[in-house]
């Protein structure tokens, strides 16, 4: 996990704008229902978040769910590579509106946060008039993976101070995470009934925690401190599901740390979206 | 002619090239923790569902389902929001308490629209009291329930 060459940073970057993408879609074809749904609910449950402040009502239910349709278009098209000084933007703010559109109901979903800020950097790369040397791109892409990381750590740090340590805060969340689930009659972590009662368990689980999020900026310095902040990243978030049932799907696939994988490697993905007539840079 | 993202070689120019476009995303992402309240939005967080202490008795705002002997039934939050999101229908029912009885009211009657369930006549929205820790899966009966309305299922 060095830094890779220009030209491996080409592959590279097409790779991540291919998976980042692709992932948009399966996210958006699985929670279809769901985001279908949202439309049916009544206009007072409206709480807009984001761009969609500017909204004082729900937009139309047609035009919501057209959004979602078109936004699983151009998630293909941009995965594909096809057009993609048009798909990518234009798949990217669809992104943002949908994503956006899913959070204005009441709850604040924060599971698609990098996958948007993700798209919108493709969609900067895209749009650009003149060539961005790719490493730059890939750079931006792990800087703003790795501030998602710190600007946690540093709430938590924040709002609690040292007690953080202690554990307890962070049990107490898992605890009324899981009474919350089963008073909503939905499945909570099979593992968590257990693990609070283990009082031992948590100041160190809250200092890993810390670690994780507050020592994310190692994944800069690349290497094997990028290849062990991803194990202690996805393994961070494997905790989450296991003792709260609630899934990253962007971290716990990969998907997230992708501008630090060689994704060039991998010929049938670095191969997507490649340019049919290579592309001058203006000298 | 420059197609958009084929990017080919050109060398950095310099360090601000590369820095001055990092440190600027580098501060808008980072920027909702040094607010004095650490903010929340999407898609820019603080991410601060974990930086608040809570204690371990919890009131949670919800609607369950009651038979005709009185027995309650967990609603699941298909019922309860019109979607499978346990968070969305904890905090459509927290809101629709908060903001009084009319709203409680006209939350419990969209509720009871979709219940499917024959054995389930009545819909109470309500809040539960109970000690998060002691009782993970809620096996226990609440410490306290407060009654906000009710409203009847019709077929």
């Amino acid at each position: 996990m060095t830094m890779p060459t220009e030209e491996q940073a080409e592959r590279r970057l097409r790779a991540v704008r291919a998976v980042v993408a692709g992932w948009s879609v399966v996210w958006l074809v699985v929670r279809l229902p769901h985001n279908l749904g949202l439309a049916d609910l009544a206009d007072r449950r409206w709480y807009p978040v984001g761009v969609l402040t500017v909204l004082d009502g729900p937009p139309p239910a047609w035009l919501a769910r057209s959004v979602v349709l078109l936004a699983i278009a151009l998630g293909v098209a941009a995965a594909a590579g096809w057009r993609s000084r048009v798909t990518v933007p234009l798949w990217a703010v669809s992104l943002l509106l949908v994503a956006t559109y899913v959070s204005s109901w009441g709850q604040l979903f924060h599971t698609e946060n990098l996958l948007v800020l993700h798209a919108l950097i493709l969609a900067a790369w895209c749009l650009a008039r003149r060539p961005i040397d790719a490493r730059l791109v890939l750079t931006a892409l792990v800087v703003v993976l790795v501030a998602a990381y710190v600007v946690a750590g540093v709430a938590k740090l924040r709002g609690s101070g040292w007690a953080w340590f202690e554990g307890d805060i962070l049990r107490n969340k898992v605890a009324f995470d899981n009474v919350r689930k089963a008073v909503f009659g939905a499945p909570a972590s099979p593992f968590a009934e257990t693990a609070v009662g283990w009082s031992w368990l948590w100041p160190p689980l809250a200092a890993l925690t810390i670690a994780v999020e507050v020592g994310a900026p190692v994944a800069l310095l690349r290497g094997r401190w990028a290849t062990g902040w991803i194990v202690a990243a996805w393994g961070f978030h494997v905790g989450i599901l296991a003792l709260m049932a609630i899934g990253f799907p962007y971290q716990l696939l990969g998907v997230a740390y992708a501008a630090l994988l060689p994704l060039e490697r991998w010929r049938p993905i670095s191969l997507v979206g490649r340019s049919r007539t290579p592309a001058v840079a203006p000298r | 002619m420059y197609r958009g993202g084929d990017t080919t070689a050109l060398r950095p120019q310099g360090l601000a090239y590369w820095l001055a476009p990092l440190a600027i995303l580098a501060a808008v992402v980072l920027w909702p923790a040094f607010q004095r309240e650490p903010a929340d939005g999407f898609p820019i967080s603080s991410y601060p569902m974990f930086a608040r202490r809570s204690g371990t008795v919890v009131r949670l705002a919800t609607a369950v389902g009651l038979d005709a002997t009185g027995d309650v039934h967990r609603l699941g939050p298909q019922v309860i929001s019109g979607g499978d999101e346990v968070v969305l229908a904890a905090e459509q029912t927290r809101l629709a308490v908060e903001e009084g009885a009319e709203s409680s009211q006209a939350f419990c009657r969209e509720i009871a629209r979709r219940v499917r369930d024959d054995d389930i006549v009545r819909v109470e929205v309500r809040t539960e009291v109970r000690d998060a820790l002691a009782d993970v899966r809620a096996d226990h009966d609440p410490i306290e329930v407060i009654v906000h309305t009710r409203c009847d299922v019709t077929p």
